[in-house]
Protein backbone atom coordinates (compact mmCIF):
# COMPACT_ATOMS: atom_id res chain seq x y z
CA UNK A 1 0.00 0.00 0.00
CA UNK A 2 0.85 3.71 0.16
CA UNK A 3 3.23 3.75 2.84
CA UNK A 4 4.62 0.31 1.86
CA UNK A 5 8.63 0.64 2.84
CA UNK A 6 8.39 3.95 3.64
CA UNK A 7 8.62 3.14 7.55
CA UNK A 8 11.42 3.46 9.12
CA UNK A 9 12.72 0.95 11.10
CA UNK A 10 11.93 2.82 14.30
CA UNK A 11 8.18 3.22 13.27
CA UNK A 12 7.68 -0.13 12.39
CA UNK A 13 9.17 -1.22 15.40
CA UNK A 14 6.65 1.66 17.41
CA UNK A 15 3.51 0.18 15.11
CA UNK A 16 4.09 -2.58 16.16
CA UNK A 17 4.93 -2.67 19.97
CA UNK A 18 1.51 -0.86 20.16
CA UNK A 19 -0.96 -3.47 18.03
CA UNK A 20 0.83 -5.72 20.18
CA UNK A 21 -0.23 -4.39 23.48
CA UNK A 22 -3.65 -3.28 22.19
CA UNK A 23 -3.97 -6.71 21.50
CA UNK A 24 -3.03 -8.06 24.69
CA UNK A 25 -4.77 -5.82 26.80
CA UNK A 26 -7.92 -6.29 24.84
CA UNK A 27 -7.29 -10.46 25.28
CA UNK A 28 -6.41 -10.51 28.39
CA UNK A 29 -10.09 -10.87 30.20
CA UNK A 30 -11.35 -13.45 27.78
CA UNK A 31 -8.40 -15.12 28.08
CA UNK A 32 -8.08 -15.06 31.55
CA UNK A 33 -11.74 -16.09 31.90
CA UNK A 34 -11.21 -19.00 29.29
CA UNK A 35 -8.39 -20.37 31.47
CA UNK A 36 -10.15 -20.18 35.12
CA UNK A 37 -12.69 -21.86 33.38
CA UNK A 38 -10.69 -24.96 31.84
CA UNK A 39 -9.08 -25.34 35.91
CA UNK A 40 -10.12 -28.26 37.63
CA UNK A 41 -12.71 -27.39 40.51
CA UNK A 42 -10.43 -28.79 43.02
CA UNK A 43 -7.41 -26.76 41.77
CA UNK A 44 -8.56 -23.26 41.48
CA UNK A 45 -5.65 -22.03 42.99
CA UNK A 46 -2.95 -23.38 41.51
CA UNK A 47 -1.59 -21.95 38.12
CA UNK A 48 1.34 -21.19 35.66
CA UNK A 49 1.83 -17.76 34.93
CA UNK A 50 -0.73 -16.27 36.77
CA UNK A 51 -3.80 -17.80 35.58
CA UNK A 52 -3.26 -20.72 33.08
CA UNK A 53 -4.56 -23.94 34.50
CA UNK A 54 -2.58 -26.96 35.45
CA UNK A 55 -4.88 -29.41 34.35
CA UNK A 56 -6.58 -28.64 31.44
CA UNK A 57 -10.54 -30.35 32.39
CA UNK A 58 -13.80 -29.55 31.04
CA UNK A 59 -15.90 -30.22 34.35
CA UNK A 60 -17.13 -26.49 34.72
CA UNK A 61 -18.29 -27.10 31.53
CA UNK A 62 -19.84 -29.81 32.44
CA UNK A 63 -21.20 -28.70 35.78
CA UNK A 64 -22.29 -25.53 34.97
CA UNK A 65 -25.82 -25.98 33.71
CA UNK A 66 -26.72 -27.72 36.92
CA UNK A 67 -25.28 -24.96 38.33
CA UNK A 68 -27.22 -22.33 37.10
CA UNK A 69 -30.01 -24.04 36.82
CA UNK A 70 -29.96 -24.24 40.72
CA UNK A 71 -28.62 -20.67 41.14
CA UNK A 72 -30.53 -18.70 39.01
CA UNK A 73 -33.69 -21.23 38.29
CA UNK A 74 -33.79 -21.50 34.48
CA UNK A 75 -32.05 -23.70 32.37
CA UNK A 76 -29.17 -22.86 29.71
CA UNK A 77 -31.19 -23.77 26.97
CA UNK A 78 -34.47 -22.36 28.32
CA UNK A 79 -32.40 -19.07 28.39
CA UNK A 80 -30.94 -19.88 24.88
CA UNK A 81 -34.17 -20.01 23.69
CA UNK A 82 -35.95 -17.01 25.15
CA UNK A 83 -33.13 -14.62 23.80
CA UNK A 84 -33.79 -16.29 20.60
CA UNK A 85 -37.54 -16.05 20.53
CA UNK A 86 -37.28 -12.60 22.14
CA UNK A 87 -34.42 -11.43 19.01
CA UNK A 88 -35.66 -12.91 16.32
CA UNK A 89 -39.86 -12.18 16.68
CA UNK A 90 -38.65 -8.76 16.94
CA UNK A 91 -36.10 -8.48 14.39
CA UNK A 92 -38.70 -9.90 11.80
CA UNK A 93 -41.19 -7.70 13.16
CA UNK A 94 -39.04 -4.65 13.05
CA UNK A 95 -37.63 -5.51 9.38
CA UNK A 96 -41.39 -6.30 7.93
CA UNK A 97 -43.37 -3.20 9.47
CA UNK A 98 -40.33 -0.42 8.86
CA UNK A 99 -39.62 -1.90 5.43
CA UNK A 100 -43.71 -1.01 4.89
CA UNK A 101 -43.32 2.40 6.12
CA UNK A 102 -39.91 2.68 3.85
CA UNK A 103 -41.76 1.60 0.63
CA UNK A 104 -44.58 4.42 1.34
CA UNK A 105 -41.93 7.17 1.73
CA UNK A 106 -39.95 6.28 -1.27
CA UNK A 107 -42.77 4.91 -3.08
CA UNK A 108 -45.59 7.80 -2.92
CA UNK A 109 -45.53 11.52 -2.73
CA UNK A 110 -48.31 12.49 -0.24
CA UNK A 111 -48.74 15.71 1.32
CA UNK A 112 -46.38 16.27 4.37
CA UNK A 113 -44.44 13.52 3.58
CA UNK A 114 -41.18 15.31 4.67
CA UNK A 115 -42.75 15.97 7.30
CA UNK A 116 -43.94 12.75 8.76
CA UNK A 117 -40.57 11.49 8.06
CA UNK A 118 -38.48 14.34 10.23
CA UNK A 119 -40.96 13.55 13.10
CA UNK A 120 -40.24 9.89 12.80
CA UNK A 121 -36.46 10.10 12.81
CA UNK A 122 -36.68 12.75 15.84
CA UNK A 123 -38.33 10.07 17.53
CA UNK A 124 -34.64 8.58 17.56
CA UNK A 125 -33.64 11.25 19.92
CA UNK A 126 -35.98 10.31 22.68
CA UNK A 127 -33.83 7.60 25.13
CA UNK A 128 -35.93 4.65 25.68
CA UNK A 129 -34.36 4.12 29.42
CA UNK A 130 -36.32 7.61 30.35
CA UNK A 131 -39.92 5.63 29.25
CA UNK A 132 -38.95 2.66 31.48
CA UNK A 133 -41.64 4.03 34.55
CA UNK A 134 -44.86 4.88 32.41
CA UNK A 135 -43.85 1.76 29.98
CA UNK A 136 -44.03 -0.41 32.92
CA UNK A 137 -47.23 0.88 33.81
CA UNK A 138 -48.54 0.67 30.58
CA UNK A 139 -47.88 -3.30 30.16
CA UNK A 140 -49.15 -3.86 33.93
CA UNK A 141 -52.51 -2.37 32.98
CA UNK A 142 -52.33 -4.62 29.44
CA UNK A 143 -51.01 -7.87 31.65
CA UNK A 144 -48.48 -8.16 29.18
CA UNK A 145 -45.55 -8.09 31.90
CA UNK A 146 -43.67 -11.10 31.97
CA UNK A 147 -44.45 -11.93 28.68
CA UNK A 148 -41.90 -12.12 25.49
CA UNK A 149 -44.77 -9.60 23.72
CA UNK A 150 -43.83 -6.73 26.36
CA UNK A 151 -40.29 -6.96 24.90
CA UNK A 152 -41.01 -7.41 21.63
CA UNK A 153 -43.01 -4.56 21.73
CA UNK A 154 -40.32 -2.40 22.53
CA UNK A 155 -37.72 -3.52 20.83
CA UNK A 156 -39.71 -2.91 17.72
CA UNK A 157 -41.00 0.23 18.25
CA UNK A 158 -37.95 1.87 19.68
CA UNK A 159 -35.79 0.33 16.77
CA UNK A 160 -38.67 1.96 13.89
CA UNK A 161 -36.97 5.45 13.40
CA UNK A 162 -33.22 4.28 12.35
CA UNK A 163 -34.74 1.17 10.37
CA UNK A 164 -37.20 3.19 8.44
CA UNK A 165 -34.70 5.95 7.51
CA UNK A 166 -31.97 3.18 6.25
CA UNK A 167 -34.59 1.38 4.69
CA UNK A 168 -35.98 3.88 2.73
CA UNK A 169 -32.59 5.08 1.52
CA UNK A 170 -31.94 1.96 -0.10
CA UNK A 171 -35.64 2.02 -1.62
CA UNK A 172 -35.15 4.88 -3.09
CA UNK A 173 -31.98 3.66 -5.13
CA UNK A 174 -34.08 1.23 -6.90
CA UNK A 175 -34.32 2.57 -10.15
CA UNK A 176 -37.19 4.04 -11.39
CA UNK A 177 -37.64 2.01 -14.95
CA UNK A 178 -38.33 -1.11 -12.66
CA UNK A 179 -41.29 0.60 -11.24
CA UNK A 180 -42.39 1.93 -15.07
CA UNK A 181 -42.01 -1.80 -16.12
CA UNK A 182 -43.82 -3.42 -13.47
CA UNK A 183 -46.87 -0.79 -13.93
CA UNK A 184 -47.26 -1.18 -17.70
CA UNK A 185 -47.26 -5.43 -16.58
CA UNK A 186 -50.32 -4.43 -14.28
CA UNK A 187 -48.38 -5.47 -11.17
CA UNK A 188 -50.15 -3.91 -7.85
CA UNK A 189 -47.60 -1.61 -5.50
CA UNK A 190 -47.76 -4.54 -2.92
CA UNK A 191 -46.54 -7.54 -5.65
CA UNK A 192 -43.79 -4.41 -7.13
CA UNK A 193 -42.72 -3.66 -3.51
CA UNK A 194 -42.62 -7.49 -2.31
CA UNK A 195 -41.26 -8.95 -5.77
CA UNK A 196 -39.15 -6.20 -6.98
CA UNK A 197 -37.73 -3.69 -3.94
CA UNK A 198 -37.47 -6.18 -1.42
CA UNK A 199 -35.23 -8.36 -3.21
CA UNK A 200 -33.19 -5.81 -4.66
CA UNK A 201 -32.63 -4.31 -1.20
CA UNK A 202 -31.04 -7.19 0.37
CA UNK A 203 -28.09 -5.06 1.46
CA UNK A 204 -30.49 -2.87 3.50
CA UNK A 205 -32.55 -5.42 5.36
CA UNK A 206 -29.20 -7.23 5.95
CA UNK A 207 -28.33 -3.78 7.81
CA UNK A 208 -30.81 -3.00 9.62
CA UNK A 209 -30.95 -6.90 10.90
CA UNK A 210 -27.77 -6.80 12.41
CA UNK A 211 -27.71 -4.02 14.46
CA UNK A 212 -30.93 -4.89 15.44
CA UNK A 213 -29.68 -8.20 16.51
CA UNK A 214 -27.12 -6.84 18.61
CA UNK A 215 -29.35 -4.47 20.62
CA UNK A 216 -32.00 -7.25 21.05
CA UNK A 217 -29.76 -9.57 21.81
CA UNK A 218 -28.26 -7.67 24.19
CA UNK A 219 -30.30 -5.80 25.80
CA UNK A 220 -30.65 -5.42 29.26
CA UNK A 221 -33.16 -3.16 31.29
CA UNK A 222 -36.20 -3.62 29.75
CA UNK A 223 -35.47 -7.57 30.01
CA UNK A 224 -34.50 -7.53 33.74
CA UNK A 225 -37.37 -5.08 35.15
CA UNK A 226 -40.26 -6.66 32.53
CA UNK A 227 -39.70 -10.08 33.02
CA UNK A 228 -39.90 -11.17 36.84
CA UNK A 229 -40.67 -14.30 36.50
CA UNK A 230 -36.97 -16.33 35.99
CA UNK A 231 -38.22 -18.77 33.50
CA UNK A 232 -38.86 -16.45 30.98
CA UNK A 233 -35.88 -13.88 30.99
CA UNK A 234 -33.56 -13.62 28.20
CA UNK A 235 -29.56 -14.19 28.49
CA UNK A 236 -28.67 -10.53 29.68
CA UNK A 237 -31.42 -10.42 32.77
CA UNK A 238 -30.29 -14.04 33.67
CA UNK A 239 -26.38 -13.59 33.67
CA UNK A 240 -26.84 -10.44 35.49
CA UNK A 241 -28.19 -12.20 38.61
CA UNK A 242 -25.13 -13.85 38.72
CA UNK A 243 -23.67 -10.40 39.98
CA UNK A 244 -24.47 -11.14 43.14
CA UNK A 245 -26.76 -13.55 44.26
CA UNK A 246 -27.18 -14.51 48.10
CA UNK A 247 -24.53 -17.74 47.53
CA UNK A 248 -21.58 -16.74 45.36
CA UNK A 249 -21.16 -19.04 42.40
CA UNK A 250 -18.01 -20.72 42.28
CA UNK A 251 -15.51 -18.98 40.11
CA UNK A 252 -14.93 -22.37 38.28
CA UNK A 253 -19.00 -22.00 37.25
CA UNK A 254 -18.83 -18.40 37.00
CA UNK A 255 -15.86 -18.38 34.03
CA UNK A 256 -17.58 -21.51 32.87
CA UNK A 257 -20.79 -19.98 32.22
CA UNK A 258 -19.42 -16.77 30.74
CA UNK A 259 -17.78 -18.64 27.75
CA UNK A 260 -20.81 -20.15 27.56
CA UNK A 261 -22.45 -17.29 26.39
CA UNK A 262 -19.42 -15.65 24.53
CA UNK A 263 -18.18 -18.76 22.01
CA UNK A 264 -21.98 -18.05 20.38
CA UNK A 265 -21.66 -14.91 19.84
CA UNK A 266 -17.57 -15.39 19.02
CA UNK A 267 -18.50 -18.14 15.93
CA UNK A 268 -21.25 -16.17 14.56
CA UNK A 269 -18.84 -12.76 14.16
CA UNK A 270 -16.07 -15.31 12.91
CA UNK A 271 -18.63 -15.93 9.58
CA UNK A 272 -20.22 -12.82 9.10
CA UNK A 273 -17.22 -10.28 10.83
CA UNK A 274 -17.44 -8.50 7.64
CA UNK A 275 -21.54 -7.90 7.43
CA UNK A 276 -21.21 -6.95 11.52
CA UNK A 277 -18.59 -4.19 11.00
CA UNK A 278 -20.42 -3.07 7.73
CA UNK A 279 -24.20 -2.80 9.41
CA UNK A 280 -22.48 -1.30 12.42
CA UNK A 281 -20.42 1.48 11.41
CA UNK A 282 -23.88 1.98 8.81
CA UNK A 283 -25.98 2.29 11.43
CA UNK A 284 -24.43 4.27 13.71
CA UNK A 285 -22.88 6.99 11.16
CA UNK A 286 -26.26 7.14 9.49
CA UNK A 287 -28.39 7.30 12.98
CA UNK B 1 -59.94 13.60 -7.44
CA UNK B 2 -60.36 9.71 -7.01
CA UNK B 3 -56.40 10.27 -7.94
CA UNK B 4 -55.59 12.06 -5.53
CA UNK B 5 -57.31 10.51 -2.27
CA UNK B 6 -56.05 6.77 -3.54
CA UNK B 7 -52.37 7.99 -3.65
CA UNK B 8 -53.57 9.02 0.64
CA UNK B 9 -54.75 5.96 1.41
CA UNK B 10 -52.17 3.59 -0.21
CA UNK B 11 -49.27 5.59 2.08
CA UNK B 12 -51.34 5.45 4.83
CA UNK B 13 -51.89 1.68 4.34
CA UNK B 14 -48.41 1.19 4.46
CA UNK B 15 -47.65 3.31 7.24
CA UNK B 16 -50.16 2.58 9.70
CA UNK B 17 -48.35 -0.31 11.50
CA UNK B 18 -45.76 2.14 12.26
CA UNK B 19 -47.57 4.78 13.83
CA UNK B 20 -49.27 2.85 15.24
CA UNK B 21 -46.13 1.17 17.11
CA UNK B 22 -45.10 4.67 17.69
CA UNK B 23 -48.24 5.81 19.04
CA UNK B 24 -49.22 3.48 21.54
CA UNK B 25 -45.32 2.39 23.15
CA UNK B 26 -43.63 6.18 22.71
CA UNK B 27 -46.07 9.00 22.38
CA UNK B 28 -48.61 7.56 24.97
CA UNK B 29 -45.27 6.80 27.67
CA UNK B 30 -44.19 10.35 26.85
CA UNK B 31 -47.59 11.88 28.09
CA UNK B 32 -48.00 9.21 31.03
CA UNK B 33 -44.46 10.22 32.06
CA UNK B 34 -45.01 13.76 32.23
CA UNK B 35 -48.29 12.72 34.51
CA UNK B 36 -46.64 10.51 36.39
CA UNK B 37 -44.12 13.35 37.46
CA UNK B 38 -46.64 15.63 39.00
CA UNK B 39 -47.99 12.82 41.55
CA UNK B 40 -47.15 11.77 44.71
CA UNK B 41 -46.89 7.79 43.87
CA UNK B 42 -45.44 4.77 46.03
CA UNK B 43 -45.53 1.93 43.91
CA UNK B 44 -46.55 -0.32 40.73
CA UNK B 45 -50.14 -2.11 42.80
CA UNK B 46 -51.49 1.83 44.26
CA UNK B 47 -53.77 4.31 41.90
CA UNK B 48 -51.18 6.62 40.25
CA UNK B 49 -53.33 9.55 40.14
CA UNK B 50 -54.12 10.08 43.64
CA UNK B 51 -51.98 12.58 45.45
CA UNK B 52 -51.31 15.34 43.12
CA UNK B 53 -48.24 17.32 44.07
CA UNK B 54 -47.56 19.52 41.43
CA UNK B 55 -43.64 20.57 41.23
CA UNK B 56 -43.21 18.86 44.35
CA UNK B 57 -40.97 16.65 42.69
CA UNK B 58 -39.35 18.78 40.65
CA UNK B 59 -38.08 20.85 43.70
CA UNK B 60 -37.37 17.76 45.69
CA UNK B 61 -34.49 17.28 42.97
CA UNK B 62 -33.14 20.59 43.62
CA UNK B 63 -32.42 20.01 47.27
CA UNK B 64 -31.72 15.95 46.96
CA UNK B 65 -27.96 15.05 47.37
CA UNK B 66 -27.78 11.90 45.89
CA UNK B 67 -29.61 13.29 42.79
CA UNK B 68 -26.88 15.87 42.38
CA UNK B 69 -23.96 12.64 43.01
CA UNK B 70 -26.06 10.35 40.21
CA UNK B 71 -26.01 13.55 37.87
CA UNK B 72 -22.20 14.27 38.68
CA UNK B 73 -21.14 10.80 38.43
CA UNK B 74 -22.98 10.86 35.08
CA UNK B 75 -21.29 13.65 33.73
CA UNK B 76 -17.97 12.06 35.49
CA UNK B 77 -18.30 9.03 33.44
CA UNK B 78 -19.32 10.22 30.33
CA UNK B 79 -17.25 12.96 29.97
CA UNK B 80 -14.21 9.80 30.77
CA UNK B 81 -15.24 7.52 28.53
CA UNK B 82 -15.55 10.47 25.97
CA UNK B 83 -12.30 11.76 25.94
CA UNK B 84 -10.48 8.50 26.40
CA UNK B 85 -12.35 5.86 23.49
CA UNK B 86 -11.98 8.39 20.74
CA UNK B 87 -8.28 9.31 21.56
CA UNK B 88 -7.31 5.59 22.03
CA UNK B 89 -9.54 4.42 18.96
CA UNK B 90 -8.45 7.36 16.83
CA UNK B 91 -3.88 6.05 17.73
CA UNK B 92 -5.21 2.62 17.29
CA UNK B 93 -6.76 2.90 14.00
CA UNK B 94 -3.84 4.91 13.08
CA UNK B 95 -1.21 2.97 13.78
CA UNK B 96 -2.91 0.28 11.83
CA UNK B 97 -3.65 2.02 9.20
CA UNK B 98 0.26 3.29 8.64
CA UNK B 99 1.54 0.19 10.24
CA UNK B 100 0.74 -2.45 6.67
CA UNK B 101 -0.19 -5.10 8.46
CA UNK B 102 -0.68 -7.89 7.25
CA UNK B 103 -3.42 -9.57 8.57
CA UNK B 104 -5.05 -6.31 9.30
CA UNK B 105 -8.92 -7.40 9.02
CA UNK B 106 -8.17 -10.16 11.54
CA UNK B 107 -6.50 -7.90 13.92
CA UNK B 108 -9.33 -5.33 13.44
CA UNK B 109 -12.01 -7.91 14.30
CA UNK B 110 -10.09 -8.45 17.44
CA UNK B 111 -10.24 -4.81 18.33
CA UNK B 112 -14.07 -5.03 17.58
CA UNK B 113 -14.83 -8.59 19.52
CA UNK B 114 -15.93 -6.84 22.47
CA UNK B 115 -18.52 -4.74 21.10
CA UNK B 116 -20.74 -7.60 20.47
CA UNK B 117 -20.74 -8.75 23.76
CA UNK B 118 -23.64 -7.40 26.00
CA UNK B 119 -22.02 -4.93 28.92
CA UNK B 120 -23.48 -7.45 31.26
CA UNK B 121 -20.54 -9.74 30.50
CA UNK B 122 -18.57 -7.21 30.12
CA UNK B 123 -19.40 -6.06 33.38
CA UNK B 124 -19.03 -9.34 35.22
CA UNK B 125 -15.53 -9.93 33.44
CA UNK B 126 -14.33 -7.11 35.24
CA UNK B 127 -15.69 -6.86 38.21
CA UNK B 128 -14.36 -10.84 38.96
CA UNK B 129 -10.92 -9.61 37.93
CA UNK B 130 -11.32 -6.50 40.34
CA UNK B 131 -12.69 -8.89 43.38
CA UNK B 132 -10.19 -9.46 46.19
CA UNK B 133 -9.33 -12.84 44.55
CA UNK B 134 -9.42 -11.91 41.24
CA UNK B 135 -6.57 -11.47 38.76
CA UNK B 136 -5.13 -8.23 39.37
CA UNK B 137 -5.19 -9.05 42.79
CA UNK B 138 -3.02 -11.87 42.24
CA UNK B 139 -0.67 -10.44 40.14
CA UNK B 140 -0.09 -7.34 42.82
CA UNK B 141 0.81 -10.35 44.97
CA UNK B 142 3.37 -11.73 42.75
CA UNK B 143 4.83 -8.38 42.41
CA UNK B 144 5.17 -8.17 46.02
CA UNK B 145 2.30 -5.64 46.91
CA UNK B 146 -0.39 -5.42 49.03
CA UNK B 147 -4.10 -6.73 47.64
CA UNK B 148 -6.52 -3.54 47.21
CA UNK B 149 -10.51 -4.05 47.93
CA UNK B 150 -10.95 -2.39 44.10
CA UNK B 151 -14.68 -2.43 44.27
CA UNK B 152 -15.44 -1.27 47.79
CA UNK B 153 -12.87 1.59 48.21
CA UNK B 154 -14.05 5.26 48.07
CA UNK B 155 -13.07 6.06 44.23
CA UNK B 156 -11.73 3.06 42.05
CA UNK B 157 -14.88 1.62 41.70
CA UNK B 158 -16.25 4.53 39.29
CA UNK B 159 -12.57 4.46 37.27
CA UNK B 160 -12.94 0.64 37.17
CA UNK B 161 -16.45 1.17 35.47
CA UNK B 162 -15.05 3.81 33.03
CA UNK B 163 -12.03 1.65 32.35
CA UNK B 164 -14.46 -1.62 31.34
CA UNK B 165 -17.05 0.53 29.64
CA UNK B 166 -13.66 1.57 27.11
CA UNK B 167 -12.30 -1.65 27.07
CA UNK B 168 -16.04 -2.27 25.83
CA UNK B 169 -16.28 0.41 23.70
CA UNK B 170 -13.10 1.71 21.81
CA UNK B 171 -13.82 -0.96 18.99
CA UNK B 172 -17.12 0.63 17.96
CA UNK B 173 -15.28 4.15 17.46
CA UNK B 174 -12.40 2.20 16.10
CA UNK B 175 -14.46 1.15 13.37
CA UNK B 176 -15.54 4.16 12.24
CA UNK B 177 -12.44 5.98 12.46
CA UNK B 178 -10.96 3.29 10.75
CA UNK B 179 -13.70 3.16 7.73
CA UNK B 180 -13.02 7.21 7.49
CA UNK B 181 -9.00 6.75 6.88
CA UNK B 182 -9.91 3.96 4.25
CA UNK B 183 -11.95 7.03 2.51
CA UNK B 184 -9.39 9.28 2.86
CA UNK B 185 -7.77 10.34 -0.70
CA UNK B 186 -4.48 8.61 -0.35
CA UNK B 187 -2.98 10.72 -3.33
CA UNK B 188 -3.43 14.14 -0.86
CA UNK B 189 -0.97 12.25 1.63
CA UNK B 190 1.10 10.98 -0.84
CA UNK B 191 1.90 13.99 -1.78
CA UNK B 192 2.60 15.61 0.89
CA UNK B 193 4.81 13.03 1.68
CA UNK B 194 6.85 13.26 -1.18
CA UNK B 195 7.00 17.42 -0.65
CA UNK B 196 9.30 16.36 2.61
CA UNK B 197 6.52 16.32 5.51
CA UNK B 198 7.24 13.83 8.07
CA UNK B 199 5.36 10.69 8.96
CA UNK B 200 3.84 12.95 12.00
CA UNK B 201 3.33 15.97 10.38
CA UNK B 202 1.12 13.85 7.40
CA UNK B 203 -0.88 12.98 10.56
CA UNK B 204 -1.90 15.32 12.22
CA UNK B 205 -1.60 18.17 9.39
CA UNK B 206 -3.88 15.85 7.05
CA UNK B 207 -4.92 12.83 8.36
CA UNK B 208 -7.01 14.34 11.57
CA UNK B 209 -8.50 17.05 10.18
CA UNK B 210 -9.99 15.20 7.91
CA UNK B 211 -11.47 12.67 10.37
CA UNK B 212 -12.90 15.38 12.01
CA UNK B 213 -17.07 14.77 11.12
CA UNK B 214 -16.27 11.13 12.33
CA UNK B 215 -14.87 12.33 15.59
CA UNK B 216 -17.67 14.25 15.98
CA UNK B 217 -19.90 11.53 15.22
CA UNK B 218 -18.37 9.29 17.60
CA UNK B 219 -18.62 11.99 20.29
CA UNK B 220 -22.05 12.29 19.80
CA UNK B 221 -22.83 8.69 20.18
CA UNK B 222 -20.40 8.41 23.63
CA UNK B 223 -22.21 10.91 24.56
CA UNK B 224 -25.63 9.67 24.28
CA UNK B 225 -24.21 6.22 25.52
CA UNK B 226 -22.72 7.87 28.66
CA UNK B 227 -26.06 9.22 29.66
CA UNK B 228 -27.77 5.91 29.14
CA UNK B 229 -25.08 4.33 31.43
CA UNK B 230 -26.55 1.84 33.33
CA UNK B 231 -25.96 -2.35 32.69
CA UNK B 232 -22.19 -2.14 33.41
CA UNK B 233 -22.63 0.14 36.78
CA UNK B 234 -25.57 -2.28 37.97
CA UNK B 235 -23.75 -5.06 37.34
CA UNK B 236 -20.00 -4.40 38.88
CA UNK B 237 -20.99 -1.99 42.18
CA UNK B 238 -25.13 -1.84 41.74
CA UNK B 239 -24.72 1.89 42.47
CA UNK B 240 -22.72 1.09 45.84
CA UNK B 241 -20.90 1.21 47.95
CA UNK B 242 -23.20 3.62 49.47
CA UNK B 243 -24.30 5.41 46.38
CA UNK B 244 -20.79 6.27 45.54
CA UNK B 245 -21.11 4.95 42.03
CA UNK B 246 -25.12 5.81 41.53
CA UNK B 247 -25.78 7.10 37.63
CA UNK B 248 -29.01 8.45 36.58
CA UNK B 249 -30.60 5.26 35.60
CA UNK B 250 -29.00 3.09 38.37
CA UNK B 251 -30.73 6.25 40.75
CA UNK B 252 -33.93 5.81 38.89
CA UNK B 253 -33.83 2.40 39.28
CA UNK B 254 -33.12 2.80 42.98
CA UNK B 255 -36.23 4.80 43.79
CA UNK B 256 -38.22 3.09 41.53
CA UNK B 257 -37.85 -0.56 41.09
CA UNK B 258 -35.12 -2.39 43.56
CA UNK B 259 -35.97 -3.99 46.19
CA UNK B 260 -34.31 -1.66 48.56
CA UNK B 261 -36.11 0.94 46.85
CA UNK B 262 -37.99 3.95 48.68
CA UNK B 263 -41.12 3.58 46.61
CA UNK B 264 -40.82 7.08 45.06
CA UNK B 265 -42.05 6.11 41.78
CA UNK B 266 -43.71 10.04 40.95
CA UNK B 267 -39.97 11.17 41.47
CA UNK B 268 -38.73 8.56 39.77
CA UNK B 269 -40.56 10.19 36.90
CA UNK B 270 -39.63 13.44 37.11
CA UNK B 271 -36.12 12.44 37.18
CA UNK B 272 -36.28 10.18 33.92
CA UNK B 273 -38.41 13.30 31.98
CA UNK B 274 -35.01 15.19 33.12
CA UNK B 275 -32.79 11.90 31.53
CA UNK B 276 -35.44 12.30 28.50
CA UNK B 277 -34.79 16.01 28.31
CA UNK B 278 -30.48 15.90 28.41
CA UNK B 279 -30.27 12.74 25.86
CA UNK B 280 -32.81 14.43 23.59
CA UNK B 281 -31.02 18.04 23.65
CA UNK B 282 -27.99 15.94 23.11
CA UNK B 283 -29.28 14.20 20.09
CA UNK B 284 -30.73 16.88 18.15
CA UNK B 285 -26.98 17.57 17.08
CA UNK B 286 -26.79 13.66 16.05
CA UNK B 287 -30.47 14.31 13.47
CA UNK B 288 -28.61 16.94 12.28
CA UNK B 289 -25.20 14.87 11.49
CA UNK B 290 -27.65 12.92 9.41
CA UNK B 291 -29.10 15.13 7.31
CA UNK B 292 -25.77 16.51 6.20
Amino acid sequence: MLFKGSLTKSQFIFTRVVLYITLIIIIIPILWIFSVSLKRPGEMHLSYFFFFPRHISFENYLDAPRYIFEFLDISVPRMFLNSIIVTSSSIIIAVIIASLAGFAFSNYVFKGREWLFTLIIAVLIIPKYGLVIPLYLQFNQLHLLNTYFSLIFIYVTFNLPLSIFILRGFFEQVPLELRDAAKIDGASDFYYFTRIVLPLSRAGIATVSIFSFLEFWNEFLFAFLFIRDYEMQTIPAVLARMGGGRVPIPLGIYTATIMIIIIPVMIIFAIFQKWFIKGLSEGAIKG
Amino acid sequence: MIRKNKRFIEPSIFLSPSLLFLLFFLLFPIIFLIIISFFEWSGISRNVFKNFVGLLNYKEMIFDSLFWKSLINTIFYTIGVVFIQNAVALFIAIIIFMGNFKNSSFIRGIIFFPVLMSSILVGLIWRRMFLSDGIVNEFLILLGLQPYNWLSAPITPMLIIILASIWWGTGFNFILIFAGLQNINMELIEASYIDGASFWKAIMKIIIPLLKPIIIINIILNTIGGFKVFDIVYVMTKGGPAHQTEVLISYIYYLSFSPYSPDKMGYAAAISLFLTIIVSLISVFRIRMIKT
